[in-house]
Order: structure tokens, then sequence, then C-alpha cells
């Protein structure tokens, strides 16, 4: 019987602490609710390999573009064929300036760049 | 190629209209207000210009309905953000989008 | 040309089970024939193992490495052309097989450095893949490993601070004098008159918001940048229609040390009009690409 007035004080504390809550945020990670996150990362960022022996090059929207568009909403504008005419040229233009990369980018080509490479 | 029927014509291009008349309508907008607050305006004037503007704002939301384009604008106007978000980030980090590399490339070679 | 002799050397057909695979199987063997052979990178690992992973990667294909020294680059064969395709749900998959494969690497190896998807190594004439993965670990070897030890023992999280702007409007007219004279003005107004004055109180609003904006990022950045170990600013995006974001981070934490981040968070989020999303822990995507 004497036991109980030192568990009060116990209780008191317990009964503190559910009603704060939790006192941490935990990182989340799962498939649907952060594939945007995922892709943010996987398709845009990672070690750049500085080799003339890479087929594919950071920037050049080969793929995922639909993907990332669907998931953000924007596919209105895909599916009007709004932005089919973008993906084609800035494709084009990488191919034909894959060579040139070597050689550097002249300021007018520079100019080329901002237009046309929309990913 | 952009395959043209009556349901994309709509949204592709009227969208793609309507989202223009919106900025233009929008930088009228600014004008409209600086003049004001610049005092350069009387009172009747100003009347007249904040009424204007008001029946082209509602002129562009009756179309917008009437045409059930709202959305397709929306998008115009969101892609064309992230277009000129891009365009300032390859002036801002021209590494992330495959310059830099070459000249790297060349200081190595 | 092709040399032949180059071109073709394939592993026997992998065991497939749908139909699907099977015909992506055969495109592959026939472009294989064609196209000289790719190595599609995943990773560098801390590791000079030559360690086989299993039938992890994209479309099935058998995960290897591919040593230099003390690192390894972690690969599957695969024809020298950018996998391509219009159908979500198999980039989908793609995309997750990638994932799924730094993933296991970054648990056996301890300490990866991820690549961008779609990454591949193509053969030449003179020189194959394989040869072409050396030689650019070979080239690349101090930059590497300056990386691979900043990395050790640390994982990236992402963190997105978003408010509801309509309920920061309200309390800033709550309390902004010069606002709720304008509001008070414009009721006793001609239309048109009204209407400028409306803009005029649009304006103000949008500039005090910024203010309140920037205030709020700095003041959540210095308070985050105290808890990690670096932070990597991002741009911010749109979620949806109610909540805009104000902050995008993607921090650098050692690993099993994002109580003190996870605390900080919970304090923002409990903030009214305020919402935190914090996601992770990601492979360091965003801290190995350049410098």
């Amino acid at each position: 019987m004497s036991v109980l007035p030192d568990l009060g004080p116990l209780i008191a504390l317990w009964l503190l602490a559910k009603l704060k809550g939790e006192r941490k945020m935990e990182p989340v990670r799962d498939t649907n609710g952060t594939l945007v996150d995922l892709l943010d990362r996987i398709l845009d960022k990672g070690l750049v390999i500085y080799a003339d022996v890479i087929v594919s090059v950071a920037g050049v929207p080969l793929i995922g573009v639909n993907l990332r568009a669907a998931l953000a909403g924007m596919e209105t504008m895909l599916k009007y064929g709004v932005m089919v005419d973008w993906d084609e040229k800035s494709r084009a233009w990488e191919r034909d300036n894959r060579m040139e990369k070597k050689s550097g980018v002249s300021l007018i080509r520079g100019r080329e760049v901002l237009i046309s490479r929309r990913g | 190629m952009i395959d043209i029927d009556a349901d994309n014509l709509k949204h592709g291009v009227l969208g793609l209209v309507i989202a223009l008349v919106e900025i233009i309508r929008d930088a009228l907008k600014i004008q409209a207000f600086k003049r004001m607050e610049g005092g350069s305006l009387k009172e009747d004037e100003v009347e007249r210009l904040g009424e204007a503007l008001m029946d082209l704002d509602l002129a562009i939301e009756q179309i917008k309905q009437e045409q059930g384009i709202g959305q397709s604008v929306q998008s115009v106007r969101e892609g064309l953000d992230n277009i000129v978000d891009d365009v300032l980030d390859q002036i801002i980090n021209p590494e992330r989008w495959g310059e830099e590399s070459c000249e790297k490339q060349m200081e190595r070679v | 040309m092709l040399d032949d002799s180059k071109s073709v050397l394939i592993e026997r057909p992998e065991v497939v089970e749908t139909n699907e695979a099977k015909v992506e199987s055969k495109d592959e063997e026939f472009l294989l024939k064609i196209h000289p052979e790719g190595r599609y990178l995943y990773c560098v690992a801390d590791s000079g193992e030559r360690a086989d992973l299993g039938k992890l990667g994209l479309d099935g294909r058998e995960v290897y490495t591919i040593p230099f020294v003390d690192l390894c680059a972690v690969v599957h064969n695969c024809p020298s052309e950018p996998y391509k395709s219009e159908d979500n749900e198999k980039v989908k998959r793609w995309v997750m097989a990638h994932e799924k494969v730094v993933e296991v690497a970054w648990e056996r190896f301890g300490t990866i450095l991820p690549v961008s998807f779609d990454t591949i190594i193509k053969g030449e004439k003179d020189k194959s893949a394989e040869e072409n993965v050396k030689n650019w670990l070979k080239e690349d070897y101090a930059n590497l490993k300056q990386k691979m030890h900043k990395m050790r023992g640390k994982a990236e999280y992402g963190v997105q601070i978003l408010w509801d702007p309509k309920f920061i409007a309200d309390e800033i007219a709550k309390t902004n004098e010069e606002m709720k004279n304008l509001n008070h003005e414009m009721k006793s107004k001609s239309k048109g008159m009204a209407y400028m004055l409306k803009q005029k109180l649009e304006n103000l609003l949008k500039k005090e918001m910024e203010k309140k904006a920037d205030l709020c990022f700095k003041d959540i950045y210095t308070k985050i940048k105290m808890c990690v170990f670096e932070t990597k600013v991002e741009k911010t995006k749109k979620i949806n229609e109610k909540m805009q974001m104000l902050v995008n981070l993607s921090c650098l934490v050692d690993k099993g040390k994002s109580k003190e981040l996870g605390e900080e968070l919970e304090k923002i989020n409990k903030k009214e009009g305020f919402c935190v999303r914090f996601t992770g822990p990601w492979p360091p995507y965003s801290f190995v690409a350049f410098g």
C-alpha cells in the first residue's frame, strides 16, 4: 500500500509526455509518398562523370520527362502537344552538339543552350 | 509535330493565348498602379482605369469558364514559370547544365 | 565498323519470368550485336572487392562490381544506348530498380557515391566498356577518394518547409496598420477607385509576405544549419494549391544523428500555418556532384 504514493509522480510524468505528443519528427521514405523526392535526386543529381565515354548526359531530357510531368500535374501541357516539340528539339540539339562539346562552348551557342535546352 | 484537333486546339493554343493575355493584363495593372501612385492621374482617370481593368478581369474569367480552359491556362503559366526558372538557373549554375564539365575536361587535358 | 570479336561477349541469356521480359532480353541481345557493349553505372563504392550483387538491376540484369584498387564501380552490362521509354510504369520500375541497387550497395559496402539514373559508360572500337570504366576510376581516383572520405558515415535528408499563404496573409492583415486603413478607405469609394485601391492593398500584402518569408527562411536555415554537417539550398517547388514552399534543403547528416534535426523540425511543424516534409535517409545524391 505504501507503494502507491510513489507511483503518483511517475504516472503524472507519463501522462504529461503523452499529452505533449511526439517530441521529434521522423524522416519518411515510402514508394509513392516520396517518389517525387526520389526522382529529384536520381534524375538530376549524383556523381558527375567527366569522361568522353558517357552515353547519357545530365541536363538532357532523355527520360523521365513524362513521369515527372505526370507527377507534377503538367499532364495537360504534354497531353495537348505543347511540350513535345521542345523535347524533340533539345534532343536534336544535344545530338548535334555532342561532338562539339570537346572544343568548348562559344558564347553564341551558349545562348542557344539557354533557349533550346528545356528539361 | 503537333496533331491539331478541335480539343487540343482549344486547350493547347487557346490556353497559350489566354495565358499571354493574362500576363499582358498583369503588366497593364502594374503600369496603371505606378501612374496612380506617381500622382500623375486625376481622380476620374483613376476611376476609368480601375473600371476598365475590372472589365478586363471579368472578360478573361468568362472566356476561361466558357471554354473550360482554366486548368490549361494555369498549366501554361506554371510551365512558363519553370522555364524562366531554368534559364536563370543556367546562368547562375552553368555546371549543373554540363558546360563547366567541358571546360574542366579541357583543363585535365 | 564493328569488330565482331569485340562486340558480343554477352553472358548466357537471363532466366526470364514474363513474356515482356523475354522480348526485352531478345531486343537487348540484338542491340548488343549491333552496338558495342556498355556498362550501366549505379554508383561507386568504398571497396576493392569484385562482387556479385545478383539480378537486381534494370530489367533483372545481373549487377556486379568493377574494382580499381580500393574502389569499385557498381554496374550491369547493357547496350551502349540510353534506356528510353514512353511508358511511365516502366520508367518507374527502372528508377525503383536503380535505387534498390544503390541501397543494397550502400548496405553492403558502407559508403557509396551515387550516380544519376541512366548513366552508361560505352565501349569503343579500341577500348571495351570495362576498360573505360577502369580508366575513369583511375583518372578520377583522387577526387573519388576525397568524396568517399567526406560521405563516410553520413546520409542525406530532405527538409521542406511549407506555409499556408492564406493563413499567413490573414495574420498580416489583422496586424498591419496601413492595410487596415486601406481596407476601411475602400469601402466608401466608387467602383473603379475601389479596384485600384484593392491593387494597392494586394501589392502591400505581397510585399509584407515576402518580407516575412525572407525572415522565416533565414531563421529556419540558421537553426537547421546548426543541427547538420552540411546543407544545400534547393529550388522551391509547387506541391499543391493550398501550401507554398518556403524552404527546400538537402542536409548531410551523420547517420543516426538525425535526432537533433528531427527535434528542431518538430518545433517548426507545430507552429500554426506551417508544415514540414522530412524525408530520408537518402544516399548523398546532392553532395557528390561537383568540386
